[in-house]
């Protein structure tokens, strides 16, 4: 198992490798550089002045020499300069990774405790009126754009009831700290899990219903039951159980997209993500920023699959991988 | 597992509680701005959320230069006096004022910052304000308040070109004002003091209790971050916002609503069609007019800005000190007029095709613009359809940001790639010389460069008495006005919605501040 690991995590190395140089050269071909973040389209800018602006970023320096040079110091551990801000980039991503970990981590866990019950629900009561009516949610849920949700939400809780904050992660008027500023961020994550979890929910309780019925369907099964354990008993200890399995899988590929894709549900709710940071950086042709977000999120993909594999191997013995 | 779900749930379920609200601070204001700035010193800012923040903290000698509003008024300077001969300019500063660190302001921090700003290497962008024709201007520091600008050549804008935030020399060690960390923990002068910066979310600045203008109302000024028109419409509603300039959302919910004042005012920006007057089919300035006339510029106003604009008669904003309303006549559209103005410049259609035409040539005109800037793509259409309407066989360019810096904005050939471009520009303050880059320049984006403008230009700048000074711009906008190297369409008004318990009746909502917030240690909560 260990080989195995150290062996995925070898191969690792040269994707990592290959998605820097494509990102860096994404950005070189796309037009424009970072000096236009130094122009108003507003106000007339001396153009000896946007030469200099770019020689203070290094941006006159030929692609294979900034890339060389970004690639020596992203080794040693430095993350550069944002171009933008001119801040280090660890503290630009630093910043804004636990806002989106926490808002991400949240809506995981609560389309995971909600998709299963529903799942189960469906699965046990399936053809019966309870099954068509969740597998019509299921499927509005599917369908309804995230963007109009959050506003649909935002609207009715935020605008008329005055109930959940409309945006930001912590009330702005005060500073509130310990237990008190924990259920302030509590409050203004209500809404935000709540859109992020949504499209998630709908599609996981489909496959955890899909999961329990073919396992229901297994000669295991029947045996409990021919030895006439209780049904509830049959359902929670033996069939739950395995069917779980596939839903490690599903989980742990959704985790990249409910991370690194929360733009919009960020941006809606002004939350201070890494999402709404990648998009600046790219509008901004911020290329330190734009490296260390896509190699975060190769990461993230690359470390979730991993786990994936492995939590699957360690749930289900039948599967091992080091015999490969 | 199932008991740490279960906390949560429990504590969404109390989070959702709307019995937790918490109590309303109302010595906290928070205003909006659409994303983190990119820098907090007032030396670097050029973006629109950089001096949204600066603007607080910092000062210049005297207010009226670009991004400073649209008068001339003392500031760090408390009063000013000019030699007979022009060339010297003697700046009295104020003596009570001390940095945000207790440190006294002197003459020394006007020179370093002015030397700062010179030094080629800091590549900032109000280095042409202290030159005159590639030679910097001289500085003098006389006592600890009396600082001198020395001219090689008499010079009427120094007051506006001045107009540039100071810092503190006692913050740096040497003229190097970029990599240094005073860029994200800035001292200055101004009325409130940078406290902290939570990326993604805020800056948080607190009330500089020793300002020289009186101790500000609002002990805390939140600039929060939200972007978009309409998501800081719902913020406002939601109350986590208490004022903002929302421009472009649905202003349904604050009219006829008395928790919040919509306050519109004009900002300091026009919005044109710009002729590349080299190009043969555009060089008379009769088909110019024709166009202007023929160009239904109000039907812009409403469709592009929600009917939030001023009608141009002028191609100063109304904010530089000669504009007067009504002194050039205002062009109403007016199809057939502008139909027989062209015949009568000698374009007709003696080909039948539709389009006009004018010894063998046809009437062709490229029209380059900023494609991913939504409002110049929202005009370009109708300008398309109106001198469509007139013959005129018109093409869209619609360029890239890299595209049109290239061909437009940094474009210094004189031969241009269009016939005509849309653009957008402003916050140039009360000195019309702000203008004379582009209005007598060969370079610049309409290769415009009429000898008459230019000496008058000229004499503009250096003529100091400001009788003189207004008999000349006033030449200048009629010459420009009937020259039409730009047909200016409409300056966008601001609207500004706020809680109606904020007090800004002294304060003033200003457009021509990217804050709004003209003197906001003014500003006050009623209750």
């Amino acid at each position: 198992m260990s080989q195995y690991i150290i062996r995925r995590l070898v191969q690792a190395i040269p994707l990592l490798f290959a998605i820097s140089l494509l990102t860096f050269a994404i950005i070189e071909i796309a037009p424009g550089d970072a000096a236009q973040m130094y122009i108003d389209p507003e106000k007339g800018t001396d153009p000896a002045y946007i030469e200099q602006v770019r020689v203070s970023l290094g941006l006159d320096q030929p692609f294979y020499v900034r890339y060389i040079s970004w690639l020596g110091k992203t080794l040693t551990g430095d993350l550069g300069y944002s171009l933008r801000t001119r801040r280090p980039v660890s503290l630009e991503v630093g910043d804004r990774l636990p806002n989106t970990l926490i808002l991400g981590a949240s809506a995981l866990l609560l389309s995971f405790v909600l998709a299963i019950p529903i799942g189960v629900i469906s699965a046990v009561k399936r053809n019966t009126a309870v099954d068509y009516g969740l597998s019509i949610l299921a499927l509005v849920g599917i369908s309804i754009p995230i963007f109009w949700l959050a506003l649909l939400l935002l609207q009715v809780f935020s605008i008329q009831l005055g109930w959940l904050p409309a945006s930001g992660m912590r009330n702005m008027r005060q500073e509130l700290t310990g237990f008190a500023g924990v259920i302030d961020v509590a409050h203004h994550m209500v809404l935000p899990v709540l859109v992020l979890s949504f499209a998630q929910l709908a599609s996981w309780s489909r496959y955890q219903r899909s999961a329990l019925i073919d396992v229901l369907g297994q000669d295991y099964i029947r045996t409990a039951r021919s030895k006439g354990l209780a049904e509830r008993r049959v359902l929670t200890v033996h069939a739950l159980k395995n069917s779980l399995l596939p839903m490690i899988t599903v989980a742990a590929i959704s985790v990249p997209t409910i991370v690194m894709g929360a733009y919009i549900t960020e941006t809606i709710f002004s939350w201070p993500g890494i999402g709404r940071l990648g998009v600046t950086s790219v509008a901004g042709r911020d290329y330190p920023v734009i490296m260390a977000v896509t190699l975060l999120s190769a990461l993230l993909i690359i470390g979730s699959n991993l786990f994936a594999d492995i939590s699957y191997a360690w749930a289900d013995p039948r599967i091992r991988y080091d015999s490969r | 597992m199932r008991k740490a779900s279960l906390l949560f749930v429990l504590l969404i379920i109390l989070a959702a509680l709307p019995g937790i609200s918490l109590a309303q601070d109302s010595q906290t204001l928070v205003v909006a701005s659409t994303g983190d700035p990119q820098t907090l010193s007032g030396l670097l800012a050029n973006d629109g959320n950089s001096i949204g923040v600066t603007t607080f903290i910092f000062e210049p000698l005297v207010l009226g230069g670009e991004n400073w509003g649209d008068s001339i008024e003392p500031a760090l300077a408390e009063s000013w006096s000019v030699s007979d001969d022009g060339l010297e300019y003697t700046f009295n500063l104020r003596q009570d004022v001390t940095w945000h660190d207790g440190t006294p302001f002197t003459a020394a921090d006007v020179l370093f910052t002015f030397q700062a700003v010179l030094e080629e290497s800091n590549a900032i962008d109000w280095r042409s304000n202290l030159m005159q024709d590639g030679v910097p201007f001289g500085f003098e520091v006389v006592d600890d308040h009396t600082f001198k600008v020395i001219l090689n050549e008499p010079d009427a804008t120094v007051l506006t070109s001045v107009g540039i935030p100071i810092v503190p020399a006692h913050a740096f060690s040497s003229l190097n004002v970029v990599d240094v960390p005073f860029n994200t923990n800035p001292i200055g002068t101004g009325p409130y003091r940078f406290a902290e910066w939570n990326t993604g979310e805020n800056v948080v600045l607190e009330a500089n209790e020793s300002y020289w203008r009186g101790a500000p109302n609002i002990d805390r000024l939140v600039v929060r971050f939200v972007d978009g028109a309409e998501n800081q419409a719902n913020a406002l509603l939601a109350g986590e916002l208490d004022f903002a300039r929302i421009d472009g959302a649905d202003l349904s919910p604050f009219e006829n609503n008395p928790d919040f004042t919509i306050v519109r005012t004009p900002r300091d920006l026009m919005r044109y069609v710009g002729f590349n007057v080299l190009s043969p089919n555009v060089s008379d300035p009769a088909v110019r007019q024709a166009l202007m006339t023929g160009l239904d510029r109000q039907a812009i106003i409403n469709t592009v800005a929600a009917g939030n604009g001023l009608l141009a008669d002028s191609l100063f904003n109304r904010s530089v000190f000669v504009y007067e309303e009504g002194r050039n006549p205002q062009v109403a559209y007016d199809p057939a007029a502008a139909a027989q103005m062209l015949a009568d410049a000698g374009w007709t259609d003696s080909d039948g095709n539709g389009f006009l035409d004018k010894d063998g040539q046809e009437f062709t005109m490229k029209v380059a613009y900023l494609g991913s800037w939504a409002l110049m793509q929202a005009i370009a259409p109708l300008v398309y359809d109106n001198f469509r309407a007139l013959g005129v066989n018109v093409e869209l360019v619609p360029l890239d940001q890299a595209a049109a810096n290239e061909q437009i904005y940094n474009n210094t050939a004189v031969e241009k790639p269009y016939d005509a471009m849309l653009g957008g520009w402003g916050l140039f303050g009360p000195e019309p010389d702000h203008y004379r880059n582009y209005l007598a320049n060969e370079t610049s984006f309409f290769a415009y460069a009429n000898p008459e403008v230019v000496a008058l230009f000229q004499e503009g700048r250096s003529t100091t008495d400001l009788d003189a000074r207004r008999a000349i711009y006033e030449q200048i906008d009629s010459l420009l006005w009937s020259d039409l190297p730009f047909i200016p369409i409409f300056q966008p008004i601001g609207v500004y919605v706020f809680r109606s318990d904020l007090n800004l009746d002294e304060a003033q909502v200003n457009g021509t501040f990217l804050t709004g917030l003209k003197f906001p240690a003014l500003a006050a909560f009623t209750n």
